[in-house]
């Protein structure tokens, strides 16, 4: 165990054994749910089937009151949380049926030093490169 | 989302034990309006408080959050199906082990801030790291419901006679 996982009073860290990834999901599902867009959230396995990711199905005309012009929008979020003393990664990307997707991600970026730790990216399409 | 929520959904998820004033902020609410969620929390014992250097903090409640998790998995999922969450969990655990070599979740981490990983391998790192974690929390939940599954799936299901 980490010097930083003990307590003031030299006890274990009850919150990293309880899981607070679950917590985090859970609570993000609920405030999902509260927006009046969400269609539905759920659990779904992600790409190498290993690990998990919240999907949020949105209502596109209460989303955007009918301004996009995608007829669905699905909104995947995952966050990976760490210890005390290193910080969590996150992503929350938009993925539009009209092939535009972006998002919000806090994590290292593959290579590129001028990309921030917190960055916005987008695309056109698939098939494009992101621009951030 | 009312301010209620807000304190919920921060004080639920933190890192560690948190004064109300720094709740309040990260909830956007007023400290005594986030004090007093917080001490209705304690009474409901879905937090627990602690004085620490003089500030009182507070943080989850670990007993009930994992008896809250043990009861929603046996609510959720017949005894097979939690056997299987647990065997998948425990062999998803043993393939990272295998491909990453090393024996624990911390130790792949130490490895993602080595010198000469690369950034590409360091947030995969990280990203597999914290899924070893919940791995790991699954299977203890998983061995948890298993044991207590007899006891708590009698109390759920409804009695014969009251499907008449």
């Amino acid at each position: 165990m980490s010097l930083g996982a003990l307590l003031a009073d030299g006890g274990s860290d009850p919150i990293g054994l309880s899981g607070r990834r679950g917590r985090i999901f859970e609570q993000l599902r609920i405030n999902l749910n509260h927006h009046p867009a969400t269609e539905t959230v759920v659990v779904r396995p992600t790409r190498d089937q290993k690990d998990r990711k919240l999907v949020a199905q949105f209502d596109t005309q209460i989303l955007v009151d009918g301004l996009a012009d995608a007829d669905e929008v699905r909104l995947e979020i995952n966050w990976w949380t760490h210890p005390i003393g290193t910080d969590d990664q996150l992503k929350f990307h938009c993925i539009e049926s009209s092939s535009y997707d972006c998002g919000w991600h806090r994590q290292p970026h593959p290579e590129e030093s001028d990309i921030p730790f917190d960055h916005f990216q987008q695309r056109a399409s698939p098939e494009s490169d992101y621009q951030y | 989302m009312p301010g209620v929520d807000r304190v919920i959904s921060v004080a639920l998820t933190i890192e560690q034990p948190r004064t109300a004033d720094w709740i309040a902020e990260q909830a956007a609410v007023s400290p005594t309006t986030a004090r007093s969620h917080l001490e209705r929390l304690v009474d409901l014992h879905i937090l627990s408080a602690v004085e620490q250097r003089g500030a009182k903090t507070y943080y989850p409640d670990a007993a009930y959050q994992r008896f809250k998790e043990v009861s929603q998995l046996i609510e959720e999922h017949t005894r097979n199906e939690i056997e299987t969450i647990a065997v998948t969990a425990k062999e998803d655990i043993e393939e990272l082990r295998e491909t990453y070599d090393v024996e624990s979740p911390d130790e792949l981490r130490k490895l993602a801030t080595a010198e000469d990983t690369s950034s590409t391998e360091a947030r995969e790192y990280f990203k597999k790291a914290s899924e070893w974690d919940s791995h790991l929390h699954t299977v203890s939940i998983a061995e948890e419901a298993l044991e207590r599954y007899e006891k708590f799936s009698d109390h759920y299901q409804p009695s014969v006679d009251s499907a008449v």
